[in-house]
């Protein structure tokens, strides 16, 4: 695993907290050049003390006007991109609410951050994936994309549309070497999952760091099949 | 000819200028996979464009200024520390440049602040308005460093897109960038990037047409004095790997069409060009003009914007066709509603004159 992920050049939103945190440090670890891309300035700085080759980039995913400056941040100092793990994610409501009590604001943030967003930054970075013929983006999803859980409507209908937005994406670039995945993680011990669920047990919750573990291994012996349902 | 007016364009409507073999004749862009054949080899400029107006206002004297960057110098694209730019005065876009007032007086040394904590030092100053500079983050400066690099966040944050007076609406960053923007080392888009899209990709590739890369750092257009202007192109960043050279040589080899796509590629492709020994792989500033008389090795074929044919870019095309073409194809264009510049229609010139 140490020789597929070695000196690539790999981007991973949401990499401040949860999963996308793990990644970073776990493919930081692993020796590839990792850009993690956030909000917050404190938990980029958090992230750079662990991981100090890391490049860290303040931007908000959700704005179409921050896509192009953190692109062209990220291909001037970090070069053509491998790998793009687009993990930042937006609950909706929070509390979770039921849909026909959901803000419309509320939804649309949880559209651009988990669809536009990630759909803005793929085009983005896509350029020298093509011209080369090859390069992976993986979208984090949910199994509230498939079931239909109360009070995840916002987040479940985000997750459906990126789960669909993936099966299109990777279905017209394959041919071209560009391969586009979704995954679905499970419930793990994240600042996410304890704000949707305030309750729940963590003992019955996995460690991120599992996730990202058992993610990158899948994805460096190409087991795309398997990925889906990973976890 | 008229300006396209809007920067959003209908993929599929842009009008293709075929220009060669002593005929002009009219095509679509969309057709381009049609027009070229198996094994031709297209070339790219992988650049993407900052945002190179800055506002701001000179330390010492207080007084307003605008620069906007004029051509990326380096280190390296990693690092986009210095710049050649000119200053303007009093106005703004919706004004042309030429009947701006004048800018205020500038030395070495002297330092100008932008929003966002962004510094630029003046390094160098020909002709009162050409400026060399060094971007530098005023904020806070590093105890050991003295001076901090800003980063690239600073510069999109403090820069707004250089406007063009002839667009119905400001452009925003992402109407600067093309289907391969890359690195932002470019001031102003590669535009014949502009009428590109995947779709198009596909159908060149499924045709069996090959793609090359170059990163050229694309500079000014116009600098709103004719003294300046004569100085265009200035030094700019250019960058042209081994890869690209290989498949140049092998179409060559095989009797294909190498096609520039963008003057900036052309610039770089024969700026890599080392007299008694061929393309060569090279990253550094070019200072390369190509005249009417320069005679063009890299490439056989330039797909350029329609102003080209007349007006920035004319000695480069005289360098692939006659005159008297180029000067028939322009009064057809005209006939035909052909628009011009950035977001405008484009023209395939070629084969190289021999």
């Amino acid at each position: 695993m140490k020789n597929f992920y070695q000196d690539r050049n790999i981007v991973i939103t949401g990499a401040t907290s949860g999963l996308g945190r793990a990644l970073a440090l776990r493919l930081h670890h692993l020796g590839a050049h990792v850009a993690g891309v956030a909000r917050g300035a404190a938990g980029l700085a958090s992230l750079r003390h662990e991981a100090p080759r890391a490049l860290t980039i303040q931007a908000d995913v959700s704005r179409a006007e921050e896509i192009y400056p953190l692109a062209g941040e990220i291909q001037a100092k970090l070069g053509d991109v491998d790998i793009l793990f687009n993990v930042a994610s937006d609950l909706g409501p929070v509390p979770l609410r039921l849909l026909a009590d959901t803000e419309c604001e509320d939804f649309e943030r949880a559209l651009r951050t988990n669809v536009l967003g990630p759909h803005r930054l793929t085009r983005a970075l896509l350029a020298p994936m093509l011209l080369r013929g090859s390069g992976l983006v993986v979208n984090v999803s949910s199994d509230a994309a498939v079931n239909a859980y109360p009070r995840w409507g916002a987040y479940g209908a985000s997750k459906a549309a990126v789960d669909h937005l993936s099966r299109v994406l990777d279905e017209e670039l394959k041919e071209a070497g560009v391969r586009c995945l979704s995954v679905d993680p499970g419930d793990m011990r994240t600042p996410m999952h304890f704000a949707a669920v305030p309750d729940a047990d963590p003992a019955r919750l996995r460690d991120p760091a599992e996730s990202a573990e058992r993610l990158l291994e899948l994805i460096a012996r190409n087991d795309f099949s398997q990925v889906r349902r990973i976890l | 000819m008229k300006p396209a007016v809007r920067s959003r364009r209908r993929f599929g409507d842009t009008k293709l200028l075929l220009l060669g073999d002593d005929a002009v004749r009219h095509a679509r862009f969309g057709e381009l996979a049609e027009r070229l054949d198996p094994g031709d080899l297209v070339v790219v400029n992988r650049s993407g464009t900052l945002p190179s107006s800055f506002r701001g206002h000179v330390e010492k004297s207080r007084e307003e200024i605008e620069i906007r960057l004029a051509a990326f110098q380096g280190p390296h694209p990693g690092d986009l520390t210095e710049w050649l730019a000119v200053s303007f005065g009093a106005g703004d876009w919706r004004r042309r440049t030429e009947d701006r007032g004048p800018p205020p007086r500038l030395e070495v040394g002297e330092v100008l602040h932008f929003a966002g904590g962004l510094s630029a030092r003046i390094l160098g100053v020909q002709d009162e308005r050409l400026l060399r500079v060094r971007f530098e983050a005023s904020g806070k400066p590093e105890a050991s460093s003295g001076v901090a690099a800003p980063g690239v966040g600073a510069l999109y944050r403090a820069g707004r897109p250089i406007q063009y007076s002839y667009l119905e609406e400001e452009i925003a960053v992402w109407d600067q960038q093309t289907l391969f923007s890359g690195a932002p080392i470019s001031v102003e888009a590669p535009s014949a990037g502009f009428a590109f899209d995947w779709e198009l990709w596909r159908r060149l590739r499924a045709r069996g047409v090959n793609f090359a890369t170059v990163l050229h750092g694309a500079g000014l257009s116009s600098t709103g004095s004719a003294a300046l202007d004569r100085r265009l192109p200035l030094a700019e960043w250019s960058e042209v790997p081994d890869v690209t050279i290989q498949a140049i040589e092998a179409a060559r080899r095989a009797g294909r069409r190498v096609v520039a796509l963008g003057t900036t590629v052309l610039r770089a492709l024969e700026s890599a060009w080392v007299p008694g020994e061929g393309l060569r792989p090279r990253a550094g500033l070019t200072t390369l003009r190509i005249s009417p008389a320069h005679t063009i090795r890299s490439v056989t074929h330039l797909v350029t914007g329609m102003h080209d044919l007349g007006e920035s870019h004319r000695d480069i095309v005289h360098a692939i066709v006659s005159p008297e073409l180029a000067a028939a194809a322009d009064a057809q264009a005209e006939a035909r509603g052909y628009f011009s510049h950035e977001y405008g229609d484009l023209a395939l010139v070629g084969p190289v004159k021999g």
